[in-house]
């Protein structure tokens, strides 16, 4: 998407936003729609809840574009708001929604809901490797997985995660390690006690 | 390499990080140990479900729907919601449908057994001065 407007510097289109013009907004929205989608998709795993986050995540950013004074880059900004949202969406559906998570045990009930999906009281039965891989990321700490889905979904240098972070190279490169070391543990655990049997 | 050696270093191979040397060592393991193919295969699997995360085409309302929240006080009607309030009025309207070929239906089946059609002259209808007259005398 971003190919499409290789002519729109992001500052001029936030200025002229700040200065009432919509359309501006919508070419903003357009060329970053797809990578806040990954991102958000990358915390809450389902596209269709991820689509939605991300559209509060662009209402969020009209609301508070005043607020831009441009020392980052515009992407940076954004991206660290997508983050943010993404964040509060699964405390907050943590809390609010029971999830069954795989069997420690092979008899029981080794179904888990997405968040938005629990709404509907079915329980959602994914593949055993979304649901591993979804597992193992519900698992992280916050900032190994915030490093890692930087990396890994939007595909960003460490150093555009530790700007984004608003940390330095070194701890970016030392929370991705940590987090492929945990998900390698993770998804081994995972076929230990549900494929291998 | 054994099997310890073999789990440890499973994401370094797939992401081709892994030296020349212990990428050898690891191949021949795994040609050899199928509980670690196994394993390596399925946590292989699990890692190719992200490159499948990472298509996104979003819906062709979706800048729509951002510019109408904006526009309602920040209140966004996700796709989802549009859907269903569409889905909400086509269910209605089927209804209304059905429900109106029923009733007429049974009115036709009911009230006039003949099954004919009544027409505006047919019936009588009390003329609309008389209610002017009726209220002026009240």
């Amino acid at each position: 998407m971003t190919k499409l407007f290789p002519d729109h510097d992001d500052r001029l289109l936030v200025d002229a936003v700040k200065s009432g013009n919509k359309d501006s907004f919508a070419l903003l929205v357009a060329k970053y729609r797809e990578s806040v989608i990954r991102i958000c998709r990358g915390y809450v795993g389902s596209y269709e809840d991820a689509e939605d986050l991300a559209q509060e995540v662009f209402v969020e950013l009209f609301r508070s574009i005043s607020k831009f004074r441009g020392d980052s880059r515009f992407s940076t900004w954004l991206y660290r708001l997508a983050v943010n949202k993404s964040l509060n969406y699964l405390r907050y559906h943590k809390k609010r929604f029971r999830v069954y998570r795989s069997s420690e045990s092979a008899g029981e009930e080794s179904l888990i809901n997405s968040p938005g999906e629990a709404e509907s009281d079915a329980p959602v039965v994914e593949s055993d490797h979304r649901r591993a891989l979804r597992e193992a990321l519900d698992k992280l700490p916050e900032n190994q997985r915030t490093a890692f889905i930087l990396n890994k979904y939007e595909e960003l240098p460490y150093n555009d995660v530790a700007a984004v972070m608003a940390t330095t190279l070194s701890t970016v490169e030392s929370l991705i390690f940590r987090a492929r070391q945990n998900l390698q543990k993770y998804l081994s655990d995972y076929y230990e006690k549900n494929i291998r049997g | 390499m054994n099997c310890k050696d073999t789990h440890r270093n499973i994401f370094d191979y797939l992401d081709g990080v892994l030296d020349e040397h212990g990428t050898t060592e690891m191949e021949s393991h795994l040609a050899l140990c199928s509980d670690c193919s196994s394993r390596v295969s399925f946590i292989r699997s699990g890692l190719d479900v992200i490159s499948v995360d990472r298509r996104v085409e979003p819906d062709s309302e979706f800048i729509g729907s951002v510019m109408s929240g904006i526009q309602s006080a920040g209140r966004v009607i996700s796709l989802r919601e549009r859907f269903i309030s569409v889905a909400s009025a086509a269910a209605i309207v089927l209804v209304a449908v059905f429900a109106g070929t029923n009733l007429g239906r049974l009115a036709t089946s009911g009230q006039n057994s003949e099954g004919t059609v009544l027409y505006a002259e047919d019936v009588y209808f009390e003329p609309i001065e008389s209610f002017f007259l009726l209220n002026d005398q009240e």
